[in-house]
């Protein structure tokens, strides 16, 4: 059975944003380690403290999968070459590009 | 839950939109509320009628023959669910005889709701939405509110509902309403307006076999669509147009 492990590294009242960030058995680090989210916990309503960090401690699986992948990340295709030509330039999007693309036509 | 200013002066709200999808180059936002992240005495308040929508003069666009009730903001299409419409005001600022004709606008319009436990004092007017079980549409939205403090509350665990939100200064542009499906029917809408937009607010409609996504919002350009819910509950689409 994997165990997760969350670490709390603030919370920013004017947004009300909880910091967290995360660790798992497979990660390199510990949680304190790595950069930290941040959770709206408006959306959470009334939900008690306990009852939020339960709510976002199902994201660990996800989070610190992604971790694992990054770590373990070795890649010296074609695409990666891109990626590395990417740095360095800066890119413009348009509303447009962001959002009318989600509005199909029919 | 933290009640905050809304998206359009004097209003709060404490609901949580899951989705927002801007149209009509962001003329039009399309939110959605669903249960998660909102609860039973969520709110959406307009705290008094100085936010309502203006005409291109900047004044507050009344209704033809009743008054001290004005248009609003027309922007709720209930799915599923209950919510409580409800109004407050001091105490002359609107006549019983004003009541009685916003009531009797409300009962003979058609919003694909039943109406239920509608109550009215000397200050406060109140009702229920609840969706109609059946295929039908187009319905109206609450085109007309009183002058008033106006407010929306979440009354069941189970609400979806679309949002439209329009510029304070163009909501008079826009026409919005709604249709429903009920489970394992069918519906054709013909294309409204120049510009028309279809917000689907559930996870059960598909189009010619193809299933819709929830909560997703296309542009009607066809003169005519034909829309199934292949799911067993009764659910609506929300259109907004123009032109």
């Amino acid at each position: 059975m994997a165990t997760y492990k969350l670490y709390v590294s603030g919370y920013i009242e004017e947004t009300q944003q909880l910091l967290v960030s995360f660790s798992s058995d497979d990660t390199a680090r510990d949680a304190a380690e790595y950069p930290s989210l941040a959770f709206d916990v408006v959306p959470y309503g009334e939900a008690t403290t306990e009852e939020i960090m339960s709510m976002i401690a199902k994201t660990a699986p996800t989070t610190t999968s992604d971790i694992v992948t990054q770590e373990t990340y070795t890649d010296s295709s074609d695409k990666a070459e891109g990626l590395k030509a990417l740095v360095g330039q800066t890119f413009s999007y348009t509303d447009e590009d962001l959002f009318q693309a989600e509005v199909e036509e029919i | 839950m933290t009640a905050r200013e809304a998206g359009r002066g004097n209003t709060l709200t404490d609901w949580f939109f899951c989705r927002g999808i801007d149209v009509a180059d962001n003329k039009v936002g399309v939110t959605f509320l669903y249960p998660e992240g909102n609860s039973i005495g969520g709110f959406m308040e307009q705290t008094s009628a100085e936010g309502l929508p203006r005409n291109a003069s900047g004044d507050k666009i009344p209704h033809d023959t009743i008054g001290n009730v004005y248009v609003g903001f027309d922007n709720y299409v209930l799915s599923s669910g209950r919510v409580t419409y409800s109004a407050e005001w001091s105490e002359g600022d609107i006549t019983e005889a004003q009541v009685d004709d916003y009531v009797a606008w409300l009962q003979g319009a058609n919003f694909g709701n039943d109406i239920e436990n509608l109550t009215r004092t000397d200050t406060t007017l109140s009702w229920d939405f609840v969706p109609k079980d059946e295929t039908g549409g187009d319905y109206s939205l609450v085109r007309y509110q009183p002058n008033s403090q106006f407010k929306v509350t979440i009354a069941s665990d189970d609400t979806r509902m679309c949002c439209f939100l329009r510029s304070q200064n163009e909501g008079h542009l826009w026409n919005a309403g709604s249709y429903s499906i009920r489970g394992g029917e069918s519906l054709t809408i013909n294309k409204s307006g120049n510009e028309c937009y279809l917000s689907f607010v559930g996870d059960t409609f598909s189009i010619g076999g193809t299933a819709v996504d929830d909560m997703a919002v296309k542009k009607l350009t066809s003169d005519t669509i034909a829309i199934d819910n292949t799911g067993a509950e009764t659910r609506k689409i929300g259109v907004i147009w123009r032109g």
